[in-house]
C-alpha cells in the first residue's frame, strides 16, 4: 500500500513535541517515594503514543528508544521496580535524547548516534537491574511457578470488588487487534478505569480473538458499549458485575501482558504489589526472554507476533483463599486498577491531570495567520460598531428605539467576539513555567545546591508570540539567581537560613502589563563589588548612585561579578542579552535586591493585543488615552496646594504627601491648554511604586480602547505607548505612564532633556 | 477628483511600449515635477488633520487612521521648504506603500500616471534639487517636460526622515 505519510510528518513532530513535554512535566512531578499510578500511567501513555506513532511514520529510532523506555515504565507502573531517582534522572536523559532525535528528523541538527545507544544501555541496565525481584510472597511465587512458561505474559491477580467486566470477540484478525485494544484502552481510561484483563487468540483461529477488559464501577455501560462496537461483535459483548462475594476467582487471573513484544511480555510482573496487602500474585519472570534476547519490536507486524503468546491461563489453585482476603481488606473506593493502595489524596490528585488532558485533547492546529487576521478584523468591526454607536447619538432614541436595542445588542456581541478572539492567541504561564523545574534540578545538582521553584499565577494569560520570545530571557534570569543569587547549603546554614533555598516565580496582570518576578533568597547583590566591577571597566559610576542604577550595571554587556567562570555562567554574557531581549518585546527588567536577604528582578511586558481600560484626557485640541490602571485619583488643585520647590519646579500636595507635577503640555508641547495649574485637573499616578501629578485641562470619558502600534508604520515616541481608534475614527494616542513617571523622577532640567534625545 | 484624472491618464498612456516600460505617479514640490514608481503607491486620498504626536518634527504632521491601521503623514512641502503648506479640500495624500510599512505624503499637487520607457529616462547629474541627489534615480524627459525620478522608498526610509526608529538606521 503505496501511502505518502510525509503529509502527516508535521502532526507527528508537533504530537511528539508535545507529548514529550508532558512527559517531562509528569516525571518531574512525580513523588519518587510514592509515585501515584494515574501520573505513572500518563507517562506510559505519553512514551506510548510517541512510539506508535513513531513506528508508524517510520521514524524507528525513536521508536527504539521509546520502546526501551516504556520498557522500564512499565515496569515500574507494575510495581515490579521501585522507582528510584536515577530512573528519573535517566528517563529525562531519554526525553532530552528523543528531543534531539526529533530536531534532527525536522531537519536541525544531526543525531548524535552514541547518546542514543548510550541512554538505551542506560535504560537497559535500570530495567535489569531487579530483573529478579525477591520472591515477596512465597505462595504467590507458588503459584506462578505451575504456570506454564509459555504463557509468560500472563500474570494471575485479583479483580477488585464493585468492578465491571467485559468480554467479546474482537472482530479483526489478531495482529490488529492488539493496536484496537490499546487504542480502546487508552479512550476508555479518559473516562474510568480500565484495564486488559485477558486477550485469547483463538488457537488457530487468527482472525478471532476474545478479550475480557475491567472497569471501574464508576463507568457508563452504554458508553463502553459503544465503543466496543466499533471493533467487535455486538452480540458478543457481555458486561458482569463483580460483587463482594463473586466467585470471580478464575478470572483473577488475568493476563496482564505487556503492550506489544516480547521483551516487555517476558519481564512484565504482577501488576500488584505485596507490600499493599492485596497485590496477590507476585509475578514469575522470564529472564531469559529479558532486553537483549530478542531486537525491540516496533512494527505492527512483530507485535502481532508477540500478541500470539497468549493463550489461556488456567488459575492458580490456592488462589481463593487469598483473594478472599484481599478483597475484604480492599476498601471499595480504591480504583478497580490500580495496584497501589489509592488513598484520598492521590484520588484528588489524579483527578487534575485529567482534567488537563481532556482540554489538550480537543484543540486543533490553526495557523497563527489565520489568527491575527481575524483578530484585525474584530478589531475592525469594534471600531465600525463605536463609529455606528456615535453617529446614532444624534437621532431621537424614541423614535428609534429599536435602532437603539439593535445597536445595544450590536456592541455586546462586539464585545464578546473581541474578548473570545483575543483569548484565542493568549496562553497561560505554565506553558513557560513548565520547563523550570527540569531547568533548576539539572542546574542545582551541577552545582551542589539545593534549591525549591515556588511557581504563582501559572494562570495568567500572555500573547503567545511573547510566551515564545520570554522563555529564554526568563531561563536566563533563573539560572542567574540560582548560580549567583542562592548559596551553597553549608553557606545557607551558616548564615541561619534553611539550607533549600527557594526560587519563587510570580507572574500576574498589572494594568496593560503582565508582570514576571524571579525571586531568590539567595546573598543579594553586592553594591561595592559591582561598582569596584564597573569602575575596573571603565564604566562611569561614581559611590552616590542609587541601588537601581547599579543594580542596573549588571545588564551591561560583558558584565560579570562571578570569581570564576564556571559553566552556567560567569562570562558576563546573557544578561545584557535578557535585558536587550526584553526592551525589545517593549518590556522593561528592574532588580530590587537586600544583601543577604535576595534578589528578585521584575520583568514587565506590554500585553499586546490587549483591550486596554482607559480614560480620555483633553489637552488643548489633542485628546490622550491614560491607562485607568495607572490612575490613583483626580482632582482639582487648589491655589494653596500648588508648592515650589528647588530643583523641581513644581510640586502639589496631596494628603500630605508631596508630588512631582508633569504638565502634559509642556511635555508634549501643546498649544491652547490651559496653562494655571489651579485651572485644569490633575490625575494622580503610580507607577513603580512613585507617585505623579499630570496636568490636563480636562477629564473626556473612560473607553475600553484596542492598543495599535505606533511602531509598525512610525517609531517610538517617548511618553507615548501606543496609539488607538476612538469611535469618530480619528487616533488618540495612549500615554506611556511608567516612562512618563521615569522622566518626573529625572530632575527638571533632564527632563527636557530625555524628550528630546528619545 | 484625482482618482478620475489617474484613470484617465492611464487610459489616455501608451501601454504597448514593452515589457520596461514603468508607470510613474508624477508629483510637484514647489516648482519642481517629481515621478515615482506607481507600484509604491497605495492610494490617494483627501487629506483629513491628523493627531498630531509630541515633539515630532514640523514636518511630521500626526498619523491618520487608514482602515484600522495607523499611518504617519508627512508633509513633503514643509520638510523641503517649498510651496505653501495649507490645507485645503484639494490637498491630497498618497499612501505609499513601501514594504513593510505604510506612509502618507502631501505634496503640492498629483499630476498624473505617465509612461517612461528606459531610454527616455538619463543618469541624473550632480544638480542641486530641492530632494538630495541620493534619492534621485535618474532624470525623466516627457515632450517638453523634465521630470525628477525619486526613489521614494530610499527617501522615505532615510535617516533624513526620522520615520523609523534611529537605532535600525544610523
Amino acid at each position: 500500500m503505496s501511502f505518502d505519510m510525509t503529509q502527516f510528518y508535521q502532526v507527528f513532530f508537533e504530537e511528539t513535541q508535545e507529548h514529550l513535554t508532558n512527559m517531562e512535566a509528569l516525571l518531574l512531578e512525580l513523588d519518587i517515594a510514592d509515585p501515584d499510578t494515574e501520573q505513572l500511567n500518563a507517562i506510559f501513555r505519553a512514551a506510548h503514543s510517541i512510539k506508535g506513532s513513531g513506528g508508524t511514520f517510520g521514524f524507528t529510532d525513536l521508536a527504539q528508544v521509546t520502546h526501551i523506555l516504556e520498557n522500564l515504565l512499565d515496569r515500574i507502573r507494575k510495581g515490579e521496580l521501585t522507582l528510584k531517582i536515577e530512573m528519573i534522572d535517566a528517563f529525562l536523559a531519554a526525553g532530552d535524547v528523543l528531543k534531539m532525535l526529533l530536531a534532527c528528523h525536522r531537519g536541525n541538527g544531526v543525531a548524535n548516534m552514541e547518546e542514543v545507544e548510550a541512554i538505551c544501555a542506560r535504560l537497559k541496565q535500570l530495567t535489569n537491574d531487579e530483573s529478579k525481584p525477591e520472591p515477596e510472597s512465597t505462595i504467590a511465587a507458588d503459584n506462578t511457578a505451575h504456570t506454564p512458561t509459555t504463557t509468560p505474559a500472563s500474570v494471575p491477580a485479583a479483580l477488585p470488588a464493585g468492578t465491571w467486566e467485559v468480554s467479546f470477540d474482537l472482530d479483526q484478525n489478531s495482529s490488529d487487534a492488539l493496536v484496537t485494544i490499546e487504542n480502546l484502552l487508552i479512550e476508555m481510561a479518559q473516562n474510568c478505569s480500565a484495564e486488559l484483563l485477558e486477550c485469547l487468540s483463538e488457537q488457530g483461529g487468527a482472525d478471532k480473538s476474545t478479550c475480557r477488559i475491567s472497569l471501574g464501577e464508576d463507568v457508563d455501560v452504554d458508553w463502553v458499549r459503544g465503543l466496543l462496537e466499533f471493533v467487535a461483535r455486538s452480540d458478543s459483548i457481555r458486561f458482569k458485575c463483580i460483587g463482594d462475594d463473586s466467585d470471580k476467582v478464575d478470572d483473577g487471573a488475568y493476563g496482564l501482558f505487556s503492550d506489544d513484544d516480547a521483551v516487555s511480555k517476558a519481564d512484565t510482573a504482577a501488576a500488584a504489589d505485596d507490600s499493599d496487602g492485596y497485590g496477590l500474585f507476585d509475578d514469575f519472570v522470564m529472564p531469559n526472554e529479558a532486553p537483549g534476547g530478542k531486537p525491540p519490536a516496533v512494527t505492527a507486524g512483530s507485535e502481532g507476533d508477540g500478541y500470539g503468546f497468549f493463550v489461556d491461563i488456567p488459575a492458580p489453585d490456592s488462589e481463593p483463599e487469598l483473594t478472599a482476603t484481599v478483597k475484604a481488606a480492599m476498601p471499595k473506593s480504591a480504583s478497580a486498577t490500580d495496584a497501589t493502595v489509592a488513598n484520598p489524596d492521590s484520588e484528588d490528585r489524579r483527578k487534575a491531570p485529567r482534567a488537563g488532558s481532556a482540554s489538550t485533547d480537543t484543540s486543533i492546529r490553526v495557523g497563527i495567520d489565520k489568527v491575527d487576521q481575524l483578530i484585525n478584523l474584530v478589531g475592525e468591526l469594534v471600531i465600525t460598531q463605536a463609529m455606528l454607536t456615535q453617529s446614532a447619538q444624534g437621532v431621537d432614541a424614541i423614535l428609534f428605539e429599536r435602532l437603539f436595542s439593535g445597536l445595544g445588542q450590536l456592541e455586546r456581541n462586539t464585545r464578546d467576539l473581541q474578548e473570545s478572539v483575543m483569548s484565542i492567541r493568549m496562553m497561560p504561564m505554565s506553558v513557560v513555567f513548565s520547563r523550570f523545574p527540569r531547568v533548576i534540578r539539572d542546574l542545582s545538582q551541577k552545582l551542589g545546591k539545593k534549591v525549591e521553584l515556588k511557581t504563582m499565577g501559572e494562570s495568567t494569560e500572555l500573547d503567545k508570540g511573547l510566551i515564545e520570545r520570554i522563555t529564554d530571557p526568563l531561563t536566563h534570569l533563573i539560572r542567574n539567581s540560582l548560580d549567583h543569587g542562592i548559596e551553597m547549603p553549608e553557606d545557607r546554614i551558616a548564615k541561619g537560613k534553611q539550607p533549600t533555598g527557594t526560587i519563587t516565580l510570580k507572574a500576574y496582570q498589572q494594568s496593560g502589563n503582565i508582570v514576571i518576578e524571579v525571586g531568590d533568597d539567595g546573598a543579594g547583590l553586592n553594591r561595592s563589588k559591582i561598582l569596584a566591577k564597573a569602575q575596573e571597566r571603565g564604566l562611569p559610576v561614581h559611590d552616590q548612585m542609587t541601588d537601581a542604577e547599579v543594580w542596573m550595571l549588571i545588564f551591561e554587556a560583558g558584565f560579570s561579578t562571578a570569581d570564576q567562570i564556571t559553566e552556567v555562567s560567569g562570562r558576563g554574557v546573557g544578561m545584557d542579552v535578557v535585558k536587550r531581549n526584553i526592551t525589545g518585546m517593549g518590556g522593561r527588567v528592574e532588580i530590587e535586591s537586600v544583601m543577604g536577604v535576595g534578589t528578585r528582578m521584575t520583568v514587565r511586558l506590554p500585553l499586546t493585543l490587549a483591550i486596554l481600560d482607559g480614560m480620555s484626557v483633553a489637552v488643548g485640541q489633542e485628546t490622550y488615552i491614560i491607562p485607568l490602571g495607572y490612575v490613583i485619583e483626580s482632582l482639582q488643585a487648589s491655589r494653596d496646594m500648588i508648592k515650589s520647590m528647588s530643583g523641581i519646579e513644581r510640586m502639589i500636595q496631596v494628603r500630605g504627601e508631596y508630588l512631582p507635577v508633569i504638565a502634559l503640555y509642556e511635555l508634549f508641547s501643546i498649544p491652547g491648554s490651559l496653562t494655571h495649574l489651579d485651572e485644569g485637573i490633575m490625575v494622580i499616578l503610580e507607577s513603580d511604586g512613585y507617585k505623579v501629578a499630570l496636568f490636563i485641562d480636562a477629564l473626556v470619558g473612560q473607553h475600553q480602547v484596542v492598543i495599535k502600534s505606533l511602531e509598525a508604520n512610525y517609531r517610538k515616541v517617548a511618553g507615548i505607548g501606543g496609539a488607538t481608534i476612538m469611535g469618530d475614527g480619528h487616533v488618540a494616542l495612549i500615554l506611556d505612564v511608567s516612562s512618563l513617571v521615569r522622566m518626573a523622577r529625572a530632575t527638571a532640567s533632564d527632563t527636557k532633556h530625555i524628550v528630546q534625545a528619545a | 477628483m484625482v482618482q478620475d484624472q489617474l484613470g484617465n491618464s492611464k487610459k489616455g498612456g501608451d501601454g504597448e511600449e514593452g515589457g520596461r516600460t514603468q508607470e510613474y505617479l508624477t508629483f510637484t514640490l514647489g516648482a519642481e515635477e517629481y515621478a515615482m514608481d506607481i507600484l509604491k503607491v497605495q492610494e490617494i486620498r483627501c487629506y483629513e488633520k491628523p493627531t498630531t504626536i509630541a515633539n515630532a518634527p514640523e514636518y511630521m504632521k500626526g498619523v491618520i487612521n487608514l482602515r484600522g491601521h495607523i499611518v504617519p503623514i508627512i508633509d513633503l512641502r514643509i520638510k523641503f521648504n517649498v510651496g505653501k503648506a495649507e490645507y485645503t479640500v484639494f490637498t491630497v495624500v498618497i499612501i505609499l506603500n513601501l514594504g513593510t510599512r505604510v506612509v502618507g505624503i502631501v505634496v503640492d499637487s498629483v499630476s498624473d500616471v505617465t509612461m517612461l520607457r528606459p531610454d527616455q529616462i538619463s543618469p541624473s547629474p550632480e544638480f542641486d534639487a530641492t530632494v538630495n541627489t541620493k534619492y534621485i534615480k535618474g532624470l525623466g524627459s516627457l515632450d517638453e517636460r523634465m521630470l525628477i525620478i525619486v526613489d521614494i522608498e530610499r527617501l522615505m526610509l532615510s535617516g533624513e526622515m526620522a520615520l523609523v526608529d534611529a537605532a535600525t538606521h544610523d
